[in-house]
């Protein structure tokens, strides 16, 4: 017997420094997500540039009260809009997934559709058809003789709008994490005495909230920076006020100021996310595999379930889908041609695939690195892709005209500088989905990879990116999706003649051309359906 | 064990594509912006009267077909406007124009980002506060006297570094089953009477709205203006995002009058047939009596100012003139182009005596609608 | 001197304030089987992962199969340390069907399929190629865990508590089947489990954890009838080491 022996050491203390040895990420990891970050950085650069050159008077607007109150309404605004998309999407989700809900998988389509819709035809068609004297005026006058509705404009208005079209991202979210939840949680739960509901609030719930977390991220970042709803609505948002400093005046100065601005308080609402990541694991610790779940009988909760699901979709999709169709139905009597414009259908999903695909690229790195590597470098690589998304788009837009016509003018108007546009955008969308697949991903099947002989290159490819597939499909959706209705970045980066349906909708929608503007809108809503579907429907392969 | 992993080799072979179609890019681009234009192309074809080339000036004759070259617009006035007249542009010169469509404010501000390094020949904008901007920041070349000279003083820059080419007036549009024409005011101050109370919509975020104020401020002094405002403010006007929903409130009769340009309506007229609306315009000299433009300006940044004038001037030929007056129901600016019927001609609004340069400082106006609490 | 197939010396690990592992020692013969016992909490899963290279130790050295894995400036990734890993809850991956999960860490070729039917045959699966891992029991799973660690012929097969998911009947049973596996396989093992029945009728070797330490390393012969304290109220009575100073921290075989 061989012997390996050596005297009785008494342990001696282990010094701080050689302890708590890590393993490092690999290059391969940290380099492109360093890159993506630094891309992420050229706005703000942009902006600290623009408002340093901005002169002591744009500082001291920023000084009045009323920029604070628009501070404060930016806030309210963010903040109703997010707690409200909640509410609507929790329950809503629950029913959606875990139900035998009437006609599942066509409330699951419908409901996530008005994603699509583009706030500044979203906007536009709330004021159409619930103003004073809108279409719903029309209607019920006759009936009960209503004179006038109460004024939309203001508040009520960009709350509506901006929630009835964005409360998809947390639907979407929370979709997709209630079907990674493994069900014998649940089943557990209900062993041990607790009822349905209370499992919902005990066990589902919390592992939840990371996905209401980052849906909630999404819609407060598109709160701050939508410009369409706050516009249409007349509410004195920040992306407003820095939009009218561009249109009134072009005073690049002031606008960099309240972009800043607008900086600090996205990095205040990142934050608070952050606080509420906690550190709770949400793969599942035991255990084989996931069974489907089975399906809570509604029973005549259905009736009141089947109204809910009806009215969403009767506000956040039928509305705005029938003043559309009544534009291009009026137009089209009065003698307007029909006009398909295929060709700019074509370069929406180009450019949106295109998009899709660059996100995923950029956003791998930067997901693995944060959720397998947790550590300070990573935690602030994957907020920084956040900055993007809370910016108004003609920021990010003229940041990136900046950058390219002092940097790197070859690709100044290129298809390439549009796509990196659209990233910087959207990428955090991407991000999200991936790193919330990621998390329900145990590392002991990354662990059992590189035990049975595999680099971490290969494990990568062959088993944290297959399984992560959902979250990867969904993030190229959603980037894709977003893309096809962007407009400010498509119409000042693109190549010179490059047209998207977004910017036809936008040139005849801008004119008042309401009935040539429908039907590239409905041809967005069309072309946008498919992906769409796939998006809700497709994510449950080797779950059936 | 060294497998290869086959999502890696997708991954390259996205990457690839992407690289490819960023390169390919500017092949596709021209070929869809044409496409969609080929359903308009008619239009443009019938709206103006039978080719009579301009006259003048020299340099706009139109050169033989073929003689090429390429110049890039960036056009603030979007293309459901002006797109097919650039398209009769290109056919009647031989002269390929690329345009880069977008918001005239933005576009402005992209110029501005990219200084000398501007891919952009011509700069077509809505109104004169972009083209005043532009012009602050040293960018545009003047243009020659011959072209400069087919446009009424009043419609162009002084310096000659913009000119006009069609005119977006002030008016007021009512509604005439509850107003009588005789019943609205001689100037625009008038509807501060109380007896206007809940009557009036406006949109103050609306840049023709701004330029008006601008004008005010100009013509009447910041105290005026601002007594103006604030007269305004006290009837409680409807605030509406854009000049249609004013005209469209106006006929459903959401409110009485509304301040907005005049060609609203008749864009309305033509889409939808008849509307309980009409237009009603100052005189003499009123502020609420401006005739705004749109206007084009050449960047110095520009190595095609020769194409760039002969665009310029083609804009203020005959033929786009009439193109302006029928199809985008503008003013005319240059003398003897007939103006769409229910319009007054030029020469009969005596409009107030401002130079258009001067509503490029639209910062002190919006500080004031702020201050007044109309934004 | 015999093949040695693992050797730590002094290895130690901690996670902020936790000293998971303190200065362990131990070797292993080829061929031989290791129990790793020890309450929940002591150190082993930490152990397990230290020597198949999921962490890097603060402190001390590892080889595997006489090659040098891990020392102060070297670090030999897992991929390259012909290990096999069986995890607690088998870790079979969820997307691939039993075939291609054991096939995962073998190269392609002609003798992969081959060898895909030995292993199966080994773990008595056989017939079972096509299912997905949803679709088996637990024994099954965990059979297919163990073929798939077995396949590519590693120096040592890790387990970590493989026998903890099965119920008891089942456990027992499968234990013993497992044992003949490996021992039919002609593998090195160590195993972590913190019940002495099962460290004590399976393995060639027990080594005793308390408190990130090892208090103890002997056949089990010897853990039965120590010749001091009986160990398993070592086991029982947390944070109180066995006093036998000879043996603190160091496994002599
Ligand atoms: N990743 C980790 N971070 C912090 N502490 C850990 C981690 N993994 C294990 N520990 C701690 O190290 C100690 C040993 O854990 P472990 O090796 O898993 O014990 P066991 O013997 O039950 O397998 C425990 O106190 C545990 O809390
Ligand atoms: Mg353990």
């Amino acid at each position: 017997m061989a012997t390996v022996s050596r005297p009785f050491q008494v342990p001696r203390p282990i010094s701080r420094s050689r302890s708590q040895r890590r393993l490092l990420p690999p290059f391969m990891l940290t380099l492109p997500a360093l890159g993506v970050a630094l891309g992420m950085l050229v706005p703000i650069v942009y902006l600290v540039i623009r408002a340093a050159s901005a002169g002591e008077r744009a500082w001291l607007l920023l000084l009045r009260d009323r920029t604070l109150s628009v501070f404060l309404q930016t806030v309210l605004l963010a903040g109703t809009t997010t707690l409200i998309s909640v509410l609507i999407a929790v329950p809503l989700a629950w029913l959606l997934v875990r139900t035998d809900l009437p006609l599942r998988h066509f409330w699951t389509v419908a409901t996530a559709l008005p994603l699509v819709i583009p706030s500044y035809i979203g906007g536009f068609t709330v004021a159409a058809a619930l103003g004073p004297r809108g279409m719903l005026q029309k209607i019920l006058e006759p009936l009960i003789g209503v004179q006038r509705l109460p004024e939309i404009y203001g508040f009520p208005g960009a709350l509506l709008t901006l929630t009835l079209f964005s409360y998809p991202y947390v639907l979407l979210s929370i979709q997709a994490g209630l079907r990674g939840i493994d069900p014998s949680l649940e089943e557990a739960s209900r062993s041990l005495g607790h009822g349905p509901w209370s499992t919902f609030r005990r066990i589902i719930l919390p592992q939840l909230r990371p996905s209401i977390a980052a849906g909630s991220l999404l819609v407060a970042l598109y709160a701050l920076s939508d410009f369409g709803a706050v516009s249409l609505m007349q509410f004195d948002s920040f992306t407003r006020v820095i939009y009218m400093q561009y249109q009134a005046s072009i005073n690049r100065g002031f606008a960099a100021v309240m972009s800043l601005a607008l900086v600090a308080l996205t990095g205040l609402v990142l934050y608070s996310e952050g606080r509420t990541r906690g550190r709770a694991r949400y793969y599942r610790s035991a255990g084989g595999c996931n069974r489907p779940a089975t399906l809570i009988r509604l029973g005549r909760w259905r009736w009141p379930a089947l109204a809910f699901c009806g009215l969403l979709v009767l506000l956040a999709l039928m509305m705005p889908l029938g003043v559309m169709i009544y534009w291009l139905v009026q137009g089209l009597s009065n003698g307007e041609p029909l006009r398909l414009v295929w060709s700019a259908a074509l370069q929406s999903i180009i450019a949106s695939g295109v998009a899709a695909v660059a996100a995923v690229i950029a956003a791998v790195p930067v997901a693995v690195l944060a959720v397998r590597y947790s550590g300070r470098l990573s935690k602030w690589i994957e907020r920084s892709t956040y900055i993007g998304h809370a910016l108004p788009g003609l920021v990010v837009a003229l940041a990136l005209i900046f950058f390219s016509i002092n940097v790197v003018r070859p690709i100044y108007q290129t298809f390439a500088l549009l796509i990196a546009g659209y990233t910087v955008l959207f990428l955090p969308q991407a991000v999200g989905a991936i790193r919330s697949s990621l998390l329900q991903i145990s590392p002991r099947l990354e662990e059992a990879g590189r035990s049975l002989g595999r680099t971490p290159r290969q494990v990568l490819a062959t088993i944290t990116l297959p399984m992560a597939r959902p979250g990867v499909m969904a993030g190229a959706a959603l980037v894709f999706l977003t893309t096809m209705k962007e407009l400010p970045v498509t119409l000042l980066l693109s190549p010179i003649g490059f047209q998207t349906l977004a910017t036809r909708i936008w040139s005849a929608s801008s004119e008042a051309f309401w009935a040539r503007a429908a039907a590239p809108a409905l041809l967005l809503v069309l072309v946008s359906s498919l992906p769409m579907a796939f998006l809700v429907l497709g994510d449950r392969r080797w779950r059936s | 064990m060294a497998r290869k992993p086959q999502l890696l080799t997708l991954f390259i072979a996205l990457v690839a594509m992407l690289a490819i179609s960023a390169c390919g890019s500017p092949q596709v681009a021209p070929t869809a912006t044409s496409q969609p234009n080929t359903g308009q192309a008619a239009q443009p074809t019938n709206a103006p009267q039978p080719t009579e080339a301009p006259q003048q000036p020299a340099e706009t004759q139109a050169p033989a077909a073929g003689q090429g070259g390429t110049l890039t617009v960036y056009s603030g006035r979007t293309e459901d406007l002006v797109g097919p007249l650039i398209e009769q542009f290109e056919k009647d010169t031989g002269i390929e124009v690329q345009v880069k469509y977008g918001d005239t404010a933005e576009l402005a501000a992209a110029l501005l980002e990219e200084g000398d390094a501007s891919p952009a020949d011509v700069f077509f904008a809505q109104d004169a506060g972009a083209l005043g901007a532009v012009r602050k920041a040293g960018l545009f070349a003047p243009l020659s006297e011959a072209i400069l000279s087919r446009v009424d003083e009043r419609f162009r820059a002084d310096d000659g570094s913009w000119i006009g080419v069609s005119g977006r007036a002030r008016v007021v549009v009512y509604n005439p089953e509850l107003v009588k024409e005789e019943d609205l005011p001689e100037t625009i101050f008038g509807f501060t009477d109380p007896k206007w109370k809940g009557k009036i919509g406006w949109a103050p975020t609306n840049g023709s709205f701004q330029a008006f104020v601008t004008a005010l401020r100009v013509l009447e002094g910041e105290e005026r203006a601002r007594e103006w405002l604030e007269g305004i403010q006290a009837n409680e006007p409807k605030v509406y995002p854009k000049n249609t929903a004013i005209v469209e409130a106006v006929a459903n009769g959401e409110v009485e009058v509304g301040f907005v340009n005049h060609y609203y309506l008749l864009r309305l007229l033509k889409e939808k047939g008849d509307l309980k609306a009409k237009n009603y315009y100052f005189n003499n000299s009123d502020p609420g009596a401006l005739i705004n433009v749109a206007g084009v300006g050449m960047l110095k940044s520009s190595d095609n100012k020769e194409l760039a004038e002969q665009f310029i001037a083609y804009l203020v030929s005959e033929k786009a003139q009439q193109y302006f007056s029928s199809e985008t129901f503008e003013h005319p600016l240059v003398e003897g182009v007939k103006a769409d019927p229910r319009l007054p001609g030029l020469s009969e609004v005596q409009t107030p005596k401002i130079d258009l340069s001067d509503l490029e400082d639209l910062d002190g106006t919006l500080q004031l609608l702020q201050d007044a609490g109309v934004l | 001197m015999k093949d040695v197939a693992i050797l730590c010396e002094g290895i130690s690990k901690r996670y902020g304030t936790v000293q998971a592992v303190r200065e362990v020692t131990l070797a292993l013969e080829r061929g031989q089987f290791l129990a790793l016992l020890g309450p929940s909490g002591c150190g082993k899963t930490t152990t397990l992962r230290l020597l198949a290279g999921f962490e890097i130790p603060d402190s001390g050295e590892i080889a595997i199969g006489g090659q040098k894995v891990s020392a102060p400036g070297l670090f030999i990734p897992p991929e390259r340390r012909r290990i096999g890993m069986v995890f607690q809850d088998y870790a079979l991956f969820p997307h691939m069907n039993v075939e291609r999960n054991i096939a995962y860490g073998l190269s392609r070729g002609p003798e992969q399929a081959a060898r895909i039917q030995e292993v199966l045959e080994l773990v008595g699966l056989v017939g079972l190629e096509k299912r997905m891992p949803h679709e088996l029991s637990g024994g099954q799973q965990q059979r297919v865990a163990l073929a798939r660690a077995l396949a590519a012929r590693p120096e040592v097969v890790l387990l970590d508590e493989p026998f903890s998911n099965l119920d008891t009947g089942l456990r027992v049973r499968v234990r013993a089947e497992v044992r003949e596996i490996l021992a039919r396989a002609g593998a090195t093992a160590v195993f972590v489990t913190h019940d002495q029945e099962e460290a004590l009728s399976l393995a060639d070797q027990v080594a005793v954890m308390l408190n990130g330490q090892l208090v103890q390393c002997a056949s089990p012969e010897e853990v039965l009838s120590p010749p001091g304290e009986p160990p398993r109220s070592a086991v029982r009575r947390r944070g109180q080491p066995t006093a036998r100073p000879g043996l603190r921290g160091v496994c002599t075989l």
